[in-house]
């Protein structure tokens, strides 16, 4: 039977808490008086205890999400296999999620979005916590994406059935309206030494003992070096001003089975070889068995794609919604020579500005 | 089913047909493939078909691979991976499952 483990009042005067650390995962066992979270308010931070032995069921909220006291922090059960009540994984108020409010709801609906994905900052989820939530992250509202569409006669004629889409396929259908609707795409493309790249991914692959060819993280990894020596690249356009991120997240597709996700790795830009190609396997690996959190497929600023797996030799991929850049990996030919691509937004950069780009990009520089 | 004795040979030729079924996915006959080759250069799988084949090491075997075990040392045999797993499950108290 399912049992909530409730969020603990800090302070006497505080009413929420912050989630520093969650130190537990669904299906992980705990003891009685294991530590399963650590929370904080101003004046203090706590590590929350399990007051039982059991399995750990669902964890209700993410890292850094400012929760109320008393809510349900996460559901224990005798074996991992019970059920957390449905309404609960939805989203009830009071019950690890803060209650929107009407104007938060109605944001909430406009980007697609439920209480559950956005942290709120006191104990009701304001829509200037949506607001800001959206914004760090990119995220378009689905409007014209949810507007009720026409059926074409074929319909009346054919019969078939109807399917809601998955969060994925929203993600995705959002994605290319948002380069249909407002970007201006451009493509440019040229031809390099692919040759070399794998040679240096060799290297770099004997050199850190690593089990995964680590090619096209390398290739990722140097877009990153490259924005960062380029703002322009991960800018955008916000009515008549152009938008610069602050941060390189750079965006990462990984298709897994027939989803495909755009992973981002957060400030990318900041990190190290070795830590970027770390952060991106977990990524990947996460894709794989489609355990993504909401906040590791947001915001990214810049993207790369690669469709070498397929042999696919040219490919043109849509940009993520408000980036300016996304590179095109493809399958190299018989004699080593491959292409490199970018779909780019025309109103931030110029075709020369996204040459400049991979033409950057197809050397093997800044792998340390 | 589950069971308590750590079977090498069993594991191994588990860990083999596995990485064959990956490989043929993509079209590759790995079936000349030894316990003690090295996968990466065998060219048998891809950085995807790597990560498949460790999200089906850690399902079947119960345990959880860290990304700093991602390493030729731990992965980079069947024979490699036959000792870590045996390593890791002892270490868990896991079972093995089959």
């Amino acid at each position: 039977m399912a049992v909530p483990l409730y969020t603990p009042r800090v302070n006497n005067n505080d009413d929420t808490v912050r989630v520093l650390r969650i130190l537990v995962q669904p299906g992980e066992a705990v003891r009685a008086g294991g530590a399963v979270a650590e929370v904080e308010t101003e004046k203090a931070s706590v590590v929350v205890e399990a007051d039982h032995a059991g399995y750990v069921l669902a964890v209700l909220p993410q890292v850094n999400d400012v929760i109320a006291v008393g809510s349900v922090l996460l559901w224990l059960g005798g074996t991992p296999d019970d059920a957390v009540p449905e309404s609960v994984i939805a989203g009830v108020p009071g019950m690890g999620i803060s209650l929107p409010t009407l104007k938060a709801t109605q944001r909430l609906a406009q980007y697609g979005l439920n209480a559950g994905n956005v942290p709120a900052s006191g104990v009701r989820l304001t829509a200037r916590d949506v607001e800001a939530y959206v914004s760090a992250r990119n995220l378009v509202p689905i409007e014209a994406v949810s507007a009720p569409a026409e059926r074409p006669a074929v319909m009346g004629v054919v019969p078939g059935v109807s399917h809601a889409l998955t969060p994925e396929e929203r993600t995705m259908l959002r994605t290319v309206l948002w380069q249909r609707q407002e970007a201006v795409p451009g493509y440019v493309e040229l031809q390099y030494d692919a040759a070399a790249w794998d040679r240096a991914a060799a290297e770099y692959q004997r050199r850190e003992r690593l089990i995964v060819n680590p090619l096209l993280a390398l290739i990722a990894y140097r877009l990153t070096r490259v924005a960062k020596q380029n703002p322009r690249l991960t800018s955008t356009i916000v009515g008549e001003e152009r938008w610069a991120y602050g941060a390189v997240n750079l965006g990462f597709t990984v298709q897994s089975e027939s989803t495909l996700y755009l992973t981002v790795v957060e400030d990318a830009g900041a990190l190290t070889c070795a830590q970027f190609i770390e952060r991106l396997t977990a990524l990947q690996r996460k894709a794989m068995a489609h355990q993504l959190r909401a906040h590791e497929t947001t915001g990214a600023t810049i993207a790369f794609s690669s469709m070498a797996r397929w042999n696919v030799t040219r490919h043109m991929p849509v940009l993520p919604p408000r980036t300016a850049l996304i590179v095109a990996h493809a399958a190299p030919s018989a004699d080593g020579r491959g292409t490199l691509g970018a779909t780019y937004d025309h109103r931030v950069l110029t075709g020369y500005e996204a040459f400049s780009a991979i033409s950057a990009l197809s050397r093997h520089e800044d792998l340390q | 089913m589950t069971r308590n004795v750590f079977d090498r040979t069993e594991v191994t030729r588990a860990i083999r047909e596995k990485i064959i079924a990956l490989a043929a996915r993509r079209s590759i006959d790995a079936c000349a493939l030894n316990d003690g080759d090295a996968i990466v250069e065998s060219g048998a799988l891809d950085s995807v078909a790597f990560f498949d084949l460790i999200m089906w090491i850690e399902v079947t075997f119960d345990l959880t691979i860290q990304q700093s075990d991602l390493t030729i040392e731990n992965l980079g045999t069947v024979d490699a991976i036959a000792v870590y797993l045996q390593r890791g499950l002892s270490t868990s108290h896991r079972h093995v499952a089959s």
